[in-house]
Formats: C-alpha cells, structure tokens, sequence
C-alpha cells in the first residue's frame, strides 16, 4: 500500500492538492455595508462636550473615510463586472464590438471613482456632502443602467451555448424520428412541431438581445429594459422546447 | 490649470515608435532561461501525466468509442433523450432564467418599452423585485454565486443580526451622506 | 487592466511569446512614461523601459496572481532599475546640479509649446520629489493605478501609500508655488 504513495497517480494527487492553493487567490474583499459607519458618524454629529471645531474635524474625519471605502466598493463592482465581461468568448465581431464598447464604459467609471477619491482628500464638510451627492446623481443617472446593459450582456453570452445545444438536440431528434418511422405517430409528430416552434421562438428573441445590443453600442445607448425582456423571453421559449423534449421523451417510454 | 489636470496631461508622453518596434522584437525574441524550481518540476510531471491521461481517454474512444457509447445509450430512440443529460441542461436553462429575473431593471426616463408587461411577469414563481430585498437565503446556492459575482444580490450582513432592511449599501449610504 | 488579462497572463507565464507581446503593447507606454518622467533622459528611459520587459519575460513564469496586479509587478522592476541605475550612474549629481535643459527635452519633445512650459515646471517639480513621492504621484495620478495596485508595486499598505500620497501632494503643490 505504501508504494502506492509513490505512484504516479499518488503525485498527481499531491500535486493538485498544493496547486489548488497557488493560483489566483484572491483575499476576501471587505463586505460592502456601511451601517457600523453611518452609525458612527451618527454619533459624532451628536457629539456635545468637545468644541464645534474638534467636532466638525472629527465627523469629517468619519465622512472622508466612509466616502472612501464606498468608492473603493464601487470601484471594485464596476472592476467586477469588468473582468466577468472580459472572460466572455464571442464569436461575431458586432457583438465583440458591443463587449468592448461596455468595457471602455467600465474603464471611465473606474476612472471617474479614482479621480472622485482622489478628491476626498481636500474637501470640507459642506464639500464631502456634494461629494456624496455627485457620485450618487452619476450612479443613478450613468452606472445603473451601464451596470444593468452589462449584466443582461453577460447572461445573453452565457444563453448562447443553450441555445446551440438545444439546436443540436432538435436536429438530433428530427433524425432519429425519420429513422425510426416515428413521424406517422400524430403525437409525437405534433410534439415535434411544438418543440421547433418554441425553439423557433427563443431563437428569434435571442436574436432580438443581440441586435439591441449591437444597435445600442452603435448609438451610444442603452436600453437594459429592452435587452432584458427579449433575454428572459428567449429563456421562457427555451425552457418551453425543453418541457417539450421532456414530454417526448415520455411519450416514446410508453 | 489645476495640479491633477497638469499630472493628467503628462498621459500623452508616448514612447518612439521605432523603438517600440525594435525593443518589442528584441524582448520576445529573447530566449527564456527555464530556471528548474521543484514547482515546475512537478509543474511539467503534471503536464505530461495529465497529457498521458488525456491520450489514453482518446485511444479508448477511438477503439472502443463505439462499444461505449452503446452501453451508454441503448437504443436509438432514448439517445437524444438521455434523461440525466437533459435534466442538466434544464436546470441550466432554469439557472440563466433566475439570473435574469433578480436583474431587476427600472425603465429609464423616455425609454419606451414595448415589452414592459413582460418584464413585470416572472417567468418562474420566483418574484421579480428590486435586488435590496434579495438576499442569498431564498435562492439556489449555483444562482447566489453567479448573482453576487453580478452584483444582483448582496450578502447578508456580517453581523447576522442585521435585519436586511436596514443593511447600508453603497446608494443608500452615499444617500445618507447628503443629508 | 487590459481585458481577459488573467487569461492573456496565463498563456504567458506558460510562454506562449506572443501573449507576452500584448502585455507588452499595453504596459510598454506607462511603464515608459514612468521611468522617463523619473530619469528625465530618453535614451536612458528608453534604455531601462527595454531591460524591465527583458526581466519580466524572462521572469513571467515566476509570476503568480494571489491579489497582486501584473501592473504592480511591472512597476516593481521598474522602480528597482530606477533605483540600480541612480547607483550606478558614475557621475552621481546632487539634483541641482542636473542639467535643466534635461527636464526641458520632455516637455518639448512630447507637448506643444503652449503646453511645454506648464509640463516642464511639473516634471521638474517631480524630479525635486524624493523618490517615494515620485512614485505615489506618478502612480496615482499619471497612471491612475488603484490605490492596490499602487500598495503593491511600492510594497506598502493601503494605509501608508494614502498617507505617502497626501504628503507628496503637499509637496508637490508647494514645489509649484
């Protein structure tokens, strides 16, 4: 049994046991709530006892940080997102064109947030309050919906290969049913009609994301609401086609 | 003009393309000295055994490929329908479609949607509602790890005693911080 | 960061040249106008640019992600050769003793003239820094690397290189007085 520790097999195993730890680790980021410092800040615009001067510094102190630590959270979802997007394998150069517009939207946001911070450093109490304003009006009014268009982007690219394996699924039984003579069944015939409609109809949805996307990056729009919708109403169809290949399936058993 | 403006514009020094050119030729044609470390001893040891056992899967599936497959899938109506392989693939599906409905998306001013009665139907029983009241308990552990990685959902908070009302997210905080 | 670079850097460190070479394309620029702004000379720029992409190919390999940037890495040989070069260097002038002129052949050479006078003062305001503070301004703000990024290539905390970087600030702005 000993020997079998100097196998090959055996160091393969110690081998990806070591190497399990040495590739790209990354260290738990802090979590991104900040109710122990608005709670904190709280307090020290309570504060009564010291002077004002002492107090503003302080509460400017706890406002400066907190900016900070919100900034470095925003960067690291808009640095998230970036990289999640960067993995995508896309294989039309429209669509690629539409990553890396999405890309270079996340670039500047990550930039914005870096001069932003860079900022802090200087500012006054009624300053640190426009700050916070500023960055809030430009989450809401820019980074929502370039966050939103990301996301549907990225679960769109990850549709795409459910979307051929279903094709190959389709085509895979239009073979088998001639095959085997099952088309002169009228029920599995109608089943089969139903699983290409729904299919059909997924395939055109999906279409419909990408060219939202594509026309999108050619305009400098962005319409997630749009993109979203066609998104989860090619996934319904395809979740349809699967529910059909199931009751096929039952139906041959029989 | 303003210090950071200044730093700023220090950006567009470039390098000469010339040189670029040459250095970038000199630098990738220049031999690597493969330094033997014990990691990439073993390194290569799990290359070549991984390589050993990846030939050894491809002979099998050449020479005995169509044996196997036929154990796999008796019978040629029930090979398309394979029902663990489809079960997957559903589940797949099910997964993308619980991705999106957590994508919860408010229209924006003058975006006009003619598909917005869709968004408002959820395509499964799980409820399409905006991503600060989700939290990681009430999905499927696979969808939770995708959603935070997507910035869907958020985690609870550290002190577990922190009802998810009054978690402080990065808007609400920066809300805060203006008052 | 350059896109998919997690996947571009894993073909390199298996060494696959010409992964290498677009880690090269994108960083070659930066790392350039570091070293540049920092020895104020453009054959010795270009000089040590060259060497710190010859010392990270032939390094690549020895290069493991674990939270720290390929950026990061890049300005750590870089600073590390500013530093051996300075060492080396036969005749090691006091600072005030350096031809201006120098400071001026950046400015001119890579701004219009409208520009090159504002450029030349912050460069030679930068080259007063000592070298730390050379840095965390070039980093920070030229560069605009994250403050983690920034901690790592100058082996510091996050908390250090907040405070290196307000008093390079400060001592900068009074440079430019």
């Amino acid at each position: 049994m000993r020997t079998a520790l100097y196998t090959p097999l055996g160091v393969t195993l110690g081998i990806l046991f070591v190497f399990q730890g040495l590739f790209a680790v990354h260290a738990a980021e802090p979590s991104c709530q900040f109710q122990k410092q608005i709670e904190e800040l709280a307090i020290k615009k309570k504060l009564s006892g010291s002077d004002s001067l002492t107090r503003i510094r302080e509460e400017l102190t706890v406002r400066k940080n907190l900016l900070r630590d919100i900034i470095d959270c925003a960067t690291r979802e808009a640095e998230t997102l970036k990289e999640k997007l960067s993995m995508l394998t896309l294989y039309d150069q429209d669509t690629a064109r539409a990553q890396t517009r999405l890309a270079d939207e996340l670039s500047k946001t990550i930039s914005f947030y870096g001069r932003e911070r860079v900022r802090i450093n200087d500012v006054g109490l009624r300053a640190s309050q426009d700050t916070a304003r500023s960055i809030r009006e430009w989450r809401r009014g820019n980074y929502a919906s370039l966050a939103d268009q990301t996301v549907n982007f990225i679960i769109w690219a990850n549709n795409q290969d459910l979307m051929k394996t279903a094709e190959r699924r389709l085509a895979e039984l239009h073979g088998t049913v001639k095959t085997v003579k099952l088309s002169e069944s009228e029920d599995i015939g109608t089943l089969v009609k139903k699983a290409r409609e729904h299919l059909t109809a997924a395939l055109s949805e999906n279409e419909r994301a990408r060219k939202t996307f594509i026309d999108d990056a050619l305009r400098g729009a962005r319409n997630p609401s749009l993109s979203l919708a066609s998104i989860k109403s090619s996934l319904q169809s395809l979740a349809e086609t699967y529910q059909t290949f199931f009751d096929l399936r039952k139906l041959l058993k029989e | 003009m303003d210090l950071y403006d200044l730093l700023k514009k220090l950006q567009t020094i470039e390098p000469n393309r010339d040189y670029t050119e040459t250095s970038r030729r000199v630098v990738l044609s220049t031999p690597r000295v493969a330094k033997l470390s014990p990691f990439r001893i073993l390194f290569r040891a799990l290359e070549s055994s991984a390589a050993v056992l990846v030939a050894s899967m491809l002979v099998l599936i050449f020479f005995g490929g169509f044996s196997v497959l036929r154990i796999l899938t008796p019978g040629a109506p029930s090979k398309t329908f394979d029902p663990l392989t489809l079960r997957a693939e559903a589940e797949a599906i099910d997964i993308q479609i619980q991705l999106a409905n957590l994508n919860y998306v408010e229209p924006t001013e003058g975006e006009t949607n003619p598909l917005a009665t869709l968004l408002a139907m959820p395509t499964t029983t799980t409820s399409v509602a905006p991503p600060e009241t989700i939290t990681t308990e009430n999905i499927r552990p696979e969808v939770a790890e995708q959603a935070k990685d997507l910035g869907l959902i958020r985690d609870n908070a550290p002190d577990e005693a922190t009802p998810p009302e009054h978690l402080v997210g990065v808007d609400e905080a920066l809300d805060l911080l203006f008052e | 960061m350059l896109d998919g670079e997690h996947r571009i850097i894993k073909s390199a460190v298996r060494g696959e040249a010409s992964a290498f070479g677009l880690l090269y394309d994108h960083y070659q620029p930066k790392i350039y106008r570091f070293v540049l702004i920092k020895v104020g000379q453009r054959e010795d720029a270009e000089d040590l640019t060259h060497q710190v992409f010859i010392n990270a190919w032939q390094n690549v390999y020895n290069y493991r992600s674990l939270g720290f940037p390929f950026s990061s890495w890049l300005y750590q040989i870089a600073r590390n050769l500013v530093i051996d070069h300075y060492r080396t260097r036969k005749a090691d002038l006091p600072i005030h003793a350096i031809d201006p002129d120098s400071f001026a052949t950046v400015a001119s050479a890579h701004f219009s003239v409208e520009h090159a006078m504002d450029m030349e003062r912050v460069t030679r305001a930068i080259q007063r820094l000592k070298a730390e503070y050379q840095d965390v301004i070039l980093m920070r703000f030229v560069e605009e690397l994250s403050l983690k990024e920034t901690a790592r290539a100058l082996e510091k905390s996050e908390g250090a290189v907040k405070l290196l970087q307000h008093r390079a600030v400060k001592e900068l702005k009074t440079l430019l007085a």
